[in-house]
């Protein structure tokens, strides 16, 4: 692990991960090293199905085993290792000291339960506190992620409310206990366009108001460009390149992350067509030998059809995965 | 809400009228001859008086007149044999079915849904193939040779319970208890069977929904997760299968009242159909599509209590 931070908050250190059926086994996770600094924003991107999902459930340790298998590395939390913690232990981290929200607003309520309940949840369960006290809290905290006439609603249930309401919901929930780690699962991808700029302005002045990481996962380079100082590009299992905000944008140095960026719209030439990346993206059963992204690479080299390459750091803070930038450091 | 109720009482009306009718043509379409029946070997000559005296001379549309007029007025009839009236005879069995169905019920809710949570919990262990295996064999046993078995065994064998009749509560509790355990189990464990398959695979859904990732992202235990969140949503479709079969079971569970000797009205409908006694058979039929009728009412009404998506009319 290249990243120098000092005691940061979060630390996976090579995590490999692999689902394991009888009759299959997939590596879904191939070393992964990712560290998050307190008070950081880290943005997470990288194509559908590539594992970020997986990534973040298995830092909350909540993926079931069968069929997921931890394969090995570590991941440290605020100096301890999540992996070797007993159950109890993680519970009484999950919603207290990381807690997340997650892709689908409308199936992650529980329909049958009012929002008040639901909302007090990890409130009382990490908390002692009295049911007077409970309720002050909720309110608040509907108050504070703007849900208008909060303590009426507390009696509501989720059908009752839109999509952009109930990740709102959700947003309460996972600040309750002021968390120091927020995971947020492509918060807005099932939103529409005006809401997702609202839930991430709220989740902005959130963050400004406490001093909770967030580690925000997304596919859309666009959404992150301005939210978040830190980015790590996920490819097929692989971290393939991580660096600041600025940086990566500036010098993207992987070729995946430089068709990402080319697929960005531009404001300054609109005409231009957008590129897209060829190829489509391997399933994690069946990867190609070598360089997982070699068959969709244009700087392909004969190399990279024979090994995987390592992820090395090539500047301060600037770790990529690609023989094109090792060959140059040899 | 209270609106809801009210409509729901009110196409009840209709609908218990088109049963009436339904009822009479078909009850009068058996064959068969009650006049014959009840003078066995006498002389026909007395056939046509009788034939009269009960009204069975009159055209067959004027009889369906009278019938749903008298039901109207809320008069079943006079039974042909028994010398009361269709209501006295059917209220008398009342009690015997309404605690047989009862405690049929509480059986197969108290084995069925237990069996069928813990089933779903650890999908494909050995413990849901046992329990799955277990539901599948009171699947398919015939009704009597599980009432049998249970004779043999708890009757006949260890001697704890009658092996068959009934004694009225009048007579005390423990021992109306005791004339209705086995009956009540043997339906209970056929139909536990059905409610912890039912059980497992809505388990097995619901806890397959992100709300339960959210609930345990919270930090909540394994035990709350289940009780709480999974199995108040979990527990929907079963509601509406246990008011379907308490209705099934107040129609009469035939077979076992007839193994155990219970005087319910499953036996007097049968009896009344081999004797064509027309009106007890007509009420009787006419009373288990009602109590069919209600039983849905009541299941719908106690949903939407239980559901909040019906309640506030948005199903999502
Ligand atoms: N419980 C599971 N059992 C088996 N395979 C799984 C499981 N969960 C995820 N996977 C597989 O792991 C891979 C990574 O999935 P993941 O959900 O992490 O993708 P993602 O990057 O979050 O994609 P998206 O942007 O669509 O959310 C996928 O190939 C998926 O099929
Ligand atoms: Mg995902």
């Amino acid at each position: 692990m290249a990243i120098q931070e000092h005691d940061p908050l979060l630390s996976v250190e090579h995590l490999s991960l692999s689902f394991e059926t009888t009759e299959s086994s997939v590596v879904v996770l191939d070393d992964i090293s990712l560290a998050i600094g307190k008070d950081e924003i880290v943005a997470l991107v990288g194509e559908s199905g590539c594992g970020k999902s997986v990534t973040a459930m298995s830092i909350m340790r909540l993926l079931h085993s069968p069929p997921a298998q931890y394969k090995g590395g570590n991941i440290y939390f605020q100096g301890e290792d999540l992996l070797k913690s007993s159950d109890r232990h993680l519970r009484d981290i999950r919603g207290n000291r990381i807690s997340m929200i997650f892709q689908e607003p409308m199936t992650s309520l529980n329909p049958v339960l009012t929002i008040g309940d639901q909302v007090a949840e990890s409130l009382t369960l990490h908390n002692k506190l009295t049911k007077e006290e409970t309720l002050k809290a909720v309110v608040d905290l509907l108050e504070k992620v703007r849900i208008p006439g909060a303590r009426q609603r507390l009696k509501s249930f989720p059908t009752q409310y839109s999509g952009g309401m109930r990740q709102r919901i959700m947003i309460a929930m996972a600040i309750s206990c002021k968390p120091d780690l927020l995971i947020a699962d492509e918060p807005t991808t099932a939103l529409d366009v005006t809401i997702q700029a609202q839930i991430l302005e709220l989740l902005k002045t959130l963050k400004r108001e406490t001093s909770m990481s967030i580690l925000l996962i997304t596919h859309d380079l666009g959404v992150v460009a301005e939210f978040s100082e830190r980015i790590i590009v996920m490819y097929a299992g692989q971290i393939v390149e991580s660096a600041s905000t600025r940086e990566l944008f500036k010098t993207p140095l992987h070729p995946y992350t430089q068709g990402l960026l080319n697929s960005l719209p531009k404001l300054h030439n609109l005409e231009t067509r957008l590129k897209t990346i060829e190829g489509y993206v391997p399933s994690l059963g069946k990867l190609p030998v070598g360089c997982h992204f070699h068959p969709r690479c244009s700087h392909v080299m004969p190399i990279c059809r024979e090994s995987c390459p390592p992820i090395i750091e090539i500047k301060q803070g600037h770790t990529c995965r690609c023989f094109l930038q090792s060959e140059a450091c040899v | 809400m209270f609106s809801y109720i009210i409509k729901r009482i009110l196409i009840l009306i209709p609908t218990w009228i088109l049963l009436g009718i339904l009822i009479f043509f078909i009850i009068n379409m058996i064959p068969g001859d009650p006049v014959a029946i009840m003078l066995g070997t006498e002389s026909a000559e007395n056939a046509e008086i009788i034939r009269e005296r009960m009204g069975l001379n009159k055209p067959i549309v004027e009889r369906l007149g009278i019938w749903i007029f008298d039901l109207l007025r809320g008069d079943l009839g006079e039974s042909y044999f028994l010398g009361r009236s269709v209501a006295q005879s059917i209220l008398e069995r009342i009690p015997v079915t309404l605690s047989l169905a009862f405690f049929g019920m509480l059986f197969s809710v108290i084995i069925g849904i237990p069996l069928g949570i813990l089933a779903s919990l650890k999908p494909n262990s050995l413990r849901d193939t046992s329990i799955m295996g277990f539901s599948l064999l009171g699947i398919s046993i015939p009704e009597f040779f599980l009432g049998l078995l249970l004779i043999y065994a708890l009757s006949l064998g260890l001697n704890l319970f009658p092996s068959g009749g009934y004694s009225p509560l009048s007579r005390g509790a423990f021992s109306w208890i005791r004339s209705l355990f086995l009956p009540s189990l043997s339906i209970g464990i056929i139909w536990s069977a059905y409610i912890a398959r039912l059980m497992r695979s809505s388990m097995l859904e619901v806890l397959n929904q992100d709300f339960i990732t959210t609930a345990r992202a919270k930090g909540q235990t394994e035990y709350i997760v289940v009780m709480k969140h999974a199995l108040r949503n979990g527990i929907l479709p079963i509601v509406t299968a246990i008011g379907m079969i308490f209705a099934l079971l107040l129609s009469g569970a035939f077979i076992t009242e007839y193994l155990f000797r219970l005087p319910g009205a499953g036996s007097l409908i049968i009896s009344s159909i081999k004797k064509r006694d027309y009106p007890v058979v007509q009420g009787g039929l006419l009373f288990f599509a009602s109590s069919i009728l209600l039983v849905n009412l009541l299941v719908d009404i106690l949903y939407a209590f239980i559901d909040p998506r019906i309640k506030y009319g948005k199903k999502s």
